[in-house]
């Protein structure tokens, strides 16, 4: 994976090699730290090199990788200058896996198209690599994970249903069902069992087009019905807040 | 071949046996050579129900432990020809059968037999699995309380699980309660359990006086509730269509109504 742009600019960084390094991904944008950088250091690349483009990031999401722990203090450092340029920090993790464009050998590639200019204004999203075989996920899962389980329901009363993954429901669950994911929980139908969400985590939501379920548990919390009637609801969804779960209609925005 | 039905609901009181007495009788009246079994063993009732009690001399315990024939145990009914009831022992216990037996038992009447009506015990445990083993079909009876329809979802999990298809009868109707939104309506009933209706059935004084004179109010009744039973059995024949296939407001049809796609 090449690096589109860099902080280079500034002199002092280029000894040490960038401190950051701005991309982007199919996955989406990724702002790439050098673990040996200062806080100040990361602060004054990221700056240089959105001042170059001001505006044009705003309104996206970004993930920060760091291949080690970010230094105290930079991530609230990248948050502060983000967040002067309209962006959000969505996630922070290491890389998702070495590169495969890095293995490849350098001879390949001038075949294809010239080397890119190093001032580039314009990040390009990185396309998907010709001769790979194997698809890479968007998302990788965590280890142990499985990917979404689809069950059709109606899930009755009595059935237990596990995914050690996210886990989604065409149709009901009924009252007296229990249904348990170490992932999030999507119920395209009514919800009117008990639903646990995260397990063995904290972080996860549960969403359904109706949310009337017995009991909601999503990590290590729990939460039971109202005992008001609240039907006609629409589309809901519970989070956890990381204090408490949170059941709001569902905007199209999941708060993760 | 004939047809085996097994009729059951998991809660107990909410008109197995009467169901059994009135599809079985109703089905008779149609013209069917009929068989009633009474599953519940060591609290039989389906004889009283039916005004038989006192001719019985062999049970199904009898029959499957070789005492008797099935022929013998076999009690005619007092005013159908063609409708027989083999009764339930009353001092067995359920694991006086097992399931291998019923079900070689069942496969024996339905050569005999267009209609084999199997009334199963409340529960889900041994009698439940005597009862549904030689079952071809299952008609689950559930009345508009909630405690009864979660009995009857456990049910139809189970009969599913065993590849059993299942219709569903709403017992006890009361109209008069449905309009002042005091009860589930049938549509609420249908709506959870997901199943093709065969009918409900009003909430009706003539049923339990004909219960208790033994004589099931669908053979020649004119009361609602037996009508309702007869209209039930001429479905289970094949001789009515269902007017609607209720089979609920379906997963898509839902789907389109939360997505504002379909008139709710």
């Amino acid at each position: 994976m090449l690096p589109l742009s860099t902080a280079s600019e500034n002199p002092a960084d280029v000894a040490a090699g960038p401190a950051i390094i701005l991309r982007g991904t199919s996955a989406g944008l990724e702002i790439v730290v050098d673990p040996e950088a200062s806080v100040d250091a990361i602060g004054d690349a990221l700056i240089a090199r959105l001042d170059q483009s001001p505006g044009f990031f705003a309104g996206n999401d970004v993930s920060v990788r760091i291949d080690g722990r970010l230094p105290t203090g930079a991530l609230s450092r990248l948050e502060q200058v983000t967040a002067r340029y309209g962006m959000r920090i969505a996630e922070v993790g290491p890389p998702p896996r070495p590169a495969r464009a890095q293995t490849v050998p350098p001879a390949a590639e001038p075949a294809l198209a010239p080397a890119p200019a190093p001032v580039e204004e314009i990040p390009i999203v990185e396309v998907a690599p010709a001769p790979d075989p194997e698809p890479q996920p968007l998302h990788p899962l965590p280890t142990g994970w499985e990917g979404p389980r689809i069950l059709v329901g109606p899930v009755r009363s009595g059935v237990n249903v596990d995914a050690s993954g996210d886990l989604v429901i065409l149709g009901d669950v009924n009252p007296g069902a229990e249904i348990n994911a170490r992932g999030n929980i999507i119920v395209l139908g009514r919800l009117r069992g008990v639903a646990h969400a995260a397990v063995g985590g904290e972080r996860g939501f549960i969403l359904a087009l109706r949310l009337e379920p017995q009991q909601i548990r999503i990590g290590k919390m729990v939460t039971r019905a109202g005992d008001a009637d609240r039907a006609g609801a629409g589309a809901e969804i519970a989070h956890c807040t990381g204090k408490t779960i949170v059941v709001e209609r569902y905007q199209g925005k999941v708060p993760i | 071949m004939g047809r085996a039905i097994v009729i059951t609901s998991g809660k107990g009181g909410v008109g197995k046996t009467t169901a059994t007495a009135n599809l079985g009788a109703g089905l008779a009246q149609l013209g069917m050579s009929v068989v009633l079994i009474d599953a519940d063993i060591g609290l039989r009732n389906l004889d009283v129900v039916m005004g038989l009690e006192n001719r019985i001399v062999f049970h199904v315990v009898d029959v499957i432990q070789g005492r008797c024939s099935a022929q013998k145990a076999l009690i005619k009914d007092r005013r159908q020809e063609n409708l027989y009831l083999l009764p339930a022992s009353q001092t067995d216990e359920k694991d006086a059968v097992t399931p291998e037996q019923m079900k070689a038992l069942i496969f024996e009447l339905k050569n005999v037999f267009d209609f084999v009506i199997i009334d199963c015990p409340a529960g889900i445990e041994q009698g439940f699995k005597n009862a549904v083993a030689g079952a071809d079909e299952a008609i689950v009876v559930a009345t508009p309380e909630v405690s009864s329809i979660r009995d009857a979802d456990r049910v139809v999990g189970l009969l599913a699980a065993n590849g059993i298809p299942t219709a569903l009868v709403v017992n006890r109707i009361s109209p008069h309660m449905v309009k002042r939104g005091d009860m589930l309506s049938q549509a609420d009933v249908i709506e959870i359990l997901a199943l093709e209706l065969l009918g409900g059935v009003p909430l009706d004084e003539e049923i339990v006086a004909s219960t208790n004179k033994g004589m099931p109010a669908s053979v020649n009744g004119r009361s609602a509730a037996a009508k309702a039973f007869m209209s039930i059995a001429r479905r289970i024949a094949g001789l009515e269509v269902a007017q609607e296939r209720q089979t609920g407001a379906g997963f898509f049809a839902r789907l389109g109504r939360a997505l504002g796609l379909s008139p709710a």
